[in-house]
Order: structure tokens, then sequence, then C-alpha cells
């Protein structure tokens, strides 16, 4: 078990750099789809095995085939060499992880039995998961589905202007 | 003279022993291994024959499915098919494998090494896996997972992926034209086979493709129910096209684009990728099955056995389609599945949701209205062009 998850999170470490640091785009989606697997591997290790198989249908099914369409979109990719982070900005960087960073140690501070949570054998079942979701969790579950509508139709807007200008 | 109770009895208890035959099979081998070896080895022995059994599995399904195909399109085309090599061409898989593992392969000057090699590697991965996942008889599915077929489609999604990176990696124009043709129809193609699939998992109340088998016992396959019969011909046509099959077969469209997204691949990376589909056909037969017709459920026969009659009675109609419609256009493509499956796939929920609630004479009359009255509209609204009543054909002589 705790194997298992040094493997993996050696896995995810390593992949997760090389998608940010190799100079082929595609090679970054392939590892970023390694990430993403890998973080599915994680929660089925911690036996959420709902949100692993979601974190793959979504990740891996959806956002890295997205991810291919915007680089195959991408001007002059075989003749010219893309860097990623060109311009190198430190400070948003610093201040994105650090951010990220505080986030994590903020509600992991706030669990008090966390070692207690992680080594217990609790099983979370979809059922409970569902009425969670749309009881107690039901306004950011409704936020949620909103701004993905609004996403959605901004992306149909964008789409129609092109198609107007150019006919 | 036998008593005939008797021999009824005799013959019962014969079929339940056939029945759990594979299972008493793996259980002897435990029994075995658990004498000899300490606990954790006996796990992981227990794995082992799982796993290998279904890795043995994936390639004769595939072999043996290359035959019926050549075979039942052959009889379509007034032809006989294989027939050389041993009894009714039986062999002729075996020596398809062997010229494919001896074959030159062949990569493109200009193509990306890594992910040519990368790709039928991993879109076989997914294809194999699921078959762990697939209920192959009573107590005779590899993992019952609580989230069974929620994991199937996830696994199956990432095969757009594989397909992606190996016409990427090519280099051509063709495997190019063929890949942007392949994940445009997979991803249109999963929304429906997906939305069809939620009304089993409404009426059953699980995810768990076991527990879904288990609800349908006997004759009470969800295919006699209004929304079980539309949900499995939505699914059904869904599952064609997400293995790239005619009439859906324009990704490798053989006629426009060479063979779309593996024109640049031969040997045995070629017939990785022929596996990976045919394995996918026969595991989303076999998951169609599950769903609507009662999986393994059946009387009398064996329940492995009920099993693969229906995946391959499946599968037979693939075949057919395939000796008999004509390839669809792109429009009309993204058409059927965007202004037609879709549609009436989620018409279809609101018609389990009438089934649960209503009371049976109403969910009956309701359900067949609902959905009649909405595949009328829908073909309706779908119609571009009408065809002349009383046309005239006048033969060229």
């Amino acid at each position: 078990m705790i194997a298992a998850f040094y493997l993996i999170s050696v896995v995810l470490i390593v992949s997760a750099v090389l998608a940010v640091s190799l100079r082929n785009l595609i090679y970054c989606t392939l590892c970023a789809s390694v990430v993403f697997i890998s973080s599915a591997a994680l929660f089925f290790l911690l036996k959420a095995d709902f949100i692993g198989v979601v974190q793959i249908l979504i990740y891996v099914g959806a956002v890295a085939t997205l991810l291919l369409f915007a680089v195959m979109l991408t001007k002059n990719l075989v003749s010219r060499q893309y860097y990623v982070g060109q311009k190198r900005k430190w400070s948003y960087g610093i201040f994105t992880a650090s951010a990220v960073l505080w986030v994590l140690i903020g509600s992991i501070r706030s669990q008090t039995n966390l070692a207690e949570l992680v080594t217990a054998d609790h099983q979370l079942s979809v059922v409970s998961l569902g009425k969670e979701m749309l009881t107690a969790f039901l306004l950011p579950f409704e936020v949620a589905s909103l701004l993905l509508t609004a996403a959605m139709i901004g992306g149909i807007v964008i789409a129609l202007e092109e198609k107007k200008k150019s006919s | 003279m036998l008593d005939p109770r008797f021999r009824g009895s005799d013959i019962k208890e014969c079929m339940e022993n056939l029945d759990q035959i594979f299972v008493q099979a793996k259980r002897t081998v435990m029994n075995l291994a658990e004498s000899v070896l300490p606990q954790p080895l006996v796990l992981l022995v227990s794995m082992l024959i799982s796993i290998g059994v279904i890795a043995a599995i994936g390639p004769v399904i595939m072999m043996y499915l290359t035959w019926l195909e050549r075979k039942v399109v052959g009889r379509i085309q007034n032809r006989i098919g294989p027939n050389r090599v041993g009894k009714f061409g039986l062999l002729q898989p075996i020596a398809d494998g062997i010229k494919m593992l001896t074959k030159e392969d062949i990569v493109p000057e200009g193509a990306d090494h890594i992910l040519h090699f990368l790709s039928p590697v991993l879109v076989v991965v997914p294809a194999l896996l699921v078959l762990g996942l697939l209920p192959w008889g009573r107590n005779m599915a590899a993992v019952d997972l609580q989230v069974g077929l929620l994991l199937f489609f996830a696994i199956t999604s990432t095969g757009t992926l594989s397909i992606f990176l190996g016409a990427w990696g090519s280099r051509n124009k063709f495997s190019l034209l063929g890949a942007l043709r392949a994940v445009a129809q997979l991803i249109s193609y999963e929304i429906p086979q997906v939305f069809s699939a939620v009304v089993v998992i409404m009426h059953t109340q699980t995810i768990s493709i076991v527990e879904i088998v288990n609800a349908q016992p006997g004759f009470n396959w969800f295919v006699f129910t209004p929304w079980g019969f539309t949900g499995l011909v939505l699914f059904y046509i869904a599952s064609v096209a997400e293995c790239n099959r005619t009439p859906f077969d324009l990704p490798e469209a053989e006629s426009e684009i060479v063979a779309g997204f593996h024109t640049e691949y031969s040997g045995m990376k070629f017939a990785l990728f022929y596996m990976a589909e045919f394995l996918q056909v026969f595991s989303l037969s076999a998951l169609a099955a599950a769903l609507f017709l009662g999986g393994w459920q059946g009387p009398f026969l064996p329940s492995w056995i009920w099993f693969f009659l229906k995946t391959y009675g499946l599968i037979f109609i693939m075949l057919w389609f395939r000796g008999t419609f004509p390839r669809l256009r792109v429009d009309q493509l993204m058409g059927f599945a965007w202004k037609f499956l879709l549609p009436m796939s989620m018409i279809n929920i609101v018609v389990v949701g009438i089934w649960t609630y209503a009371s049976p004479i109403v969910a009956w009359v309701l359900g067949i209205l609902i959905i009649a009255i909405s595949f009328g509209v829908l073909a309706k609204l779908n119609t571009r062009y009408h065809i002349e009543r009383n046309r005239k054909f006048i033969l060229a002589e």
C-alpha cells in the first residue's frame, strides 16, 4: 500500500515535470495524460473508486483530447520550436504555487483526524455521494453547472462570430 | 428403467455443474495453491489466473472474429469465404497471425518513432482491460466493481487518444484526416452511448455491471420494456460508431483516405489496431447484452453459453450491417449523433422516469406513446429532402 503510493507519486511527479519542461507539445500532452491517470490511481488507492473513474473519464477521455486539438491548431508546429513559458515570469509562478500550497495546507490542517481518515477502511458509495451532491452541496453544484453552461454558450457565440466574418 | 423425476433432477444438477465449471476449475487450482503457498502469494495466484485467462481469451476472440467476419460477409456477397486452410478455413486466422508476425515493420522516414511505436500498444490496452469488467457468466466476472459500468466507459474513452497519437506520429495526411474524423466521431457518439446506458442505471439504481445483470432474472430482460428496447437500439447504433465499423467507418474509409489513421502501419502493429477494433466489437456487444438482454441470464442452458449466444448474436448483426449499408457522409454522421440519437436518448430517460413512478399500464401506454411520437417528430425534423413517392426507374439498356 505505502510502496504503491510512493511508486505512483514518483511517476506522477516525474511526468508532471516532463509535461511542463519538454519541447515537443504532443509529448507534453502525453505526459499530462500520464499525470491524470496516475492521480486516478491515487484515488483508487484511497478507495475512492468513483472519483478515480471520473478522473479518467473526464481528464484522459476529454481534456487530453481537447489539448491535442489545441496543439494541432497551433500554427507551424513542426517547423518552429515552441518553448513552454518562454518569457519565464517567475513571480507569477511563485505566487500561484504558494497560493495553491496555502489552500492545501489550510485544508489539511483543518482536518483533525487525518491519519484516521486515510487509514480507515471505508467505501465511498456512489449513492451517498449523489445524495450529498443534490442536498447539502446543491448550491456549489448548481453554480458549477451554471458556469459550464455559460462557458458553452460563450464558445458557441465565439464560433458563430468567426463564421459571420469569413462569409 | 430410470424414474423420469430422477432423470429430470439429474439433468438439472448436471447443468448446474456445467454452469459453474469454470468457477469450479479456478476453485480447484486455488485450493491447490492454498495448500502449498503462503497467504499473500495465494492472492497473487488468484489474480494471475484471472489476468491470464483474460489475456489469453482476448487474442483468441479477435482471431476467430476475423474468421467469422470473412465468412459472414462472404456469404452475404454470395462467396464462400476462407476455405483452404483447415476445415471451413478454421486455421486461416492462425495463418494470418504468422503472416503478420513475419512481415516487415515499416516506419515512415518523417515519423515520430516514439509515438508511432506507442500508439498500437496503447490502443490494445483499454480493449483488453474492459474484458475484465464483463460478467462472462454466473459468478464469472473477473472484478465486480461498484462503479464497473462507469469504468468501462472511462477506459474505452481513452482509446481516442492513442488513435490520434498514432496518426500524428505517422506524419501522413491520410492518417491525420482519418484521426480527425475518428476523434470527432468517437467524442460525438460517446455521448448518446452513455446517455442510453443511463436508463439502466436509473432503473436498477446501481452502476455495477454484475448487479445490473442480477436485476434481470429469467426472462425479465430490459429489452422487453419500451425504454429498454429504445435504449438497446440507441446504445447498439452508438456502439457500432464507437467501433469505427460500417456504416460509420469514416476514420478508416478505404475508398477515400487509404486506411485512415493506420495507413502507415504494417505487420504486427497493424494487427494490433485490428485486434483493438475487434475486441471493442466484442466487449461493446457483450456490454449491450449485459445491460439490455440480461447478460448471462436465461433458462436451461449454462450461463456462459447464454452470454456468448447473446454477444455473438449482436456481433452477427454488426457484420450484417457491414454487408448491407453504405458508408455515411460526414455531415450525416454528425447530424445523426447530435440531432437524432442524443435527443432520442434524453427522451428515453424521461420515459424511464415515468416507468419508475407510474402504474404498469399507464407506464406502458405512456412509454410507447412518447417514444413513438418523438421518434416520428425527430425523423420528420431530420428529413431534409423528400423522395418522390412513385419514382419510375428506367434500366439502362
